[in-house]
């Protein structure tokens, strides 16, 4: 009788077993995000390639200056509002990017829906608060964040560098 | 009569026991089916994708419309004279990229400072649609000065 009841209890203790591995499998499989690596490729080459088109475009604040010029001064003296350029429509460096960039971005990653943060480091970790941007869609999430940083020299000594940051599919982790 | 029940007692155990085995089964089979065909589908959608990511990235080397200075390729910039160019070739002599981009439309828009486009290759069709826009400096060599812009690439999968 006694041996029977331990059968059946080594029995019961499989099953169990068994129901619990399935139920483990299951919750994991429902459970794990859904990773896109298309889409991540996605983000990353929107990330990358804003920020290069954009350092190349002609700003129009004067005849031939490339928009990494307009920011470059920006980032020398962020805040002050007297920077060394003055456009030909009267801008400082600063007030035309920030005008500038909020152009694209209103035409292109906005249009397409990404949650998007872009910010400009000046040196000592200044964050210049007038090229910063960001989508309404934006949240608070810091995981699975594309991060793109193109830094700038300064000066020609290099040593003096700013730092674009554009972070897709979040916010960036600074 | 004491026997009788306690086979009764014994059947219905059997039974129980027999439900509880075959719902076991059931779910697994049922829990099984469905996770096979979430990986199959998963595995076609991946491997679709695959094929559009190739077909952006042919787009975005494609000498055609790219910037060359001095006779170095310059990566993510394209030509406005050549896109002008591309533009007007008749729909005929584009056949030669049917096979390059199959089930796909190429358009390159300006943004900044104006807005302007170019329609490269393609017409719009049906179905699931996989929008890949890259964004680009669009150089004018005539007045030597560089534009914001846009390729933006539909594969329909």
């Amino acid at each position: 009788m006694k041996r029977k009841s331990q059968i059946e209890i080594m029995g019961l203790l499989i099953i169990v077993m068994m129901v619990s591995l399935l139920l483990i499998f299951a919750l994991r499989s429902w459970l794990s995000p859904a990773e896109n690596p298309s889409e991540r490729q996605r983000m990353r080459d929107i990330a990358a390639s804003f920020v290069g088109a954009m350092l190349n475009t002609n700003s129009g604040c004067m005849d031939d200056t490339l928009f990494s010029k307009v920011l470059i001064d920006c980032a020398r003296k962020p805040g002050t509002g007297t920077n060394g350029f003055v456009c030909t429509n009267g801008k400082h460096s600063c007030d035309f990017a920030h005008d500038a960039l909020a152009d694209m971005f209103n035409k292109t990653i906005d249009v397409w829906k990404y949650p998007y943060d872009f910010k400009v480091v000046a040196p000592n970790n200044q964050k210049i608060n007038k090229l910063s941007f960001s989508s309404a869609n934006v949240g608070d999430t810091k995981s699975n964040v594309i991060v793109f940083i193109q830094p700038l020299p300064l000066d020609t000594s290099g040593f003096r560098t700013m730092q674009i940051f554009l972070c897709v599919g979040g916010k960036c982790p600074i | 009569m004491r026997a009788r029940k306690k086979a009764q007692l014994q059947m219905g155990e059997s039974i129980m026991v027999l439900i509880i085995f075959f719902f076991l089964l059931v779910f697994g089979i049922v829990f099984y089916a469905s996770y096979s065909l979430n990986q199959a589908q998963k595995k076609s959608r991946e491997h679709k994708e695959l094929i559009a990511i190739q077909i952006v990235q042919k787009v975005q080397f494609l000498p055609e419309i790219q910037c060359t200075i001095e006779g170095n390729e310059d990566y993510n910039c394209v030509d406005m004279s050549k896109l002008e160019t591309f533009d007007l070739l008749p729909e005929g002599k584009k056949r030669i990229y049917e096979t390059m981009f199959p089930r796909t439309v190429i358009d390159v828009k300006q943004v900044y400072p104006d807005s302007k486009s170019w329609h490269i290759y393609g017409t719009e069709l049906q179905g699931n649609m996989y929008y890949y826009p890259i964004p680009v400096a669009i150089f004018n060599p005539v007045e030597d000065d560089y534009t914001f812009g846009v390729i933006e690439i539909k594969v329909y999968l």
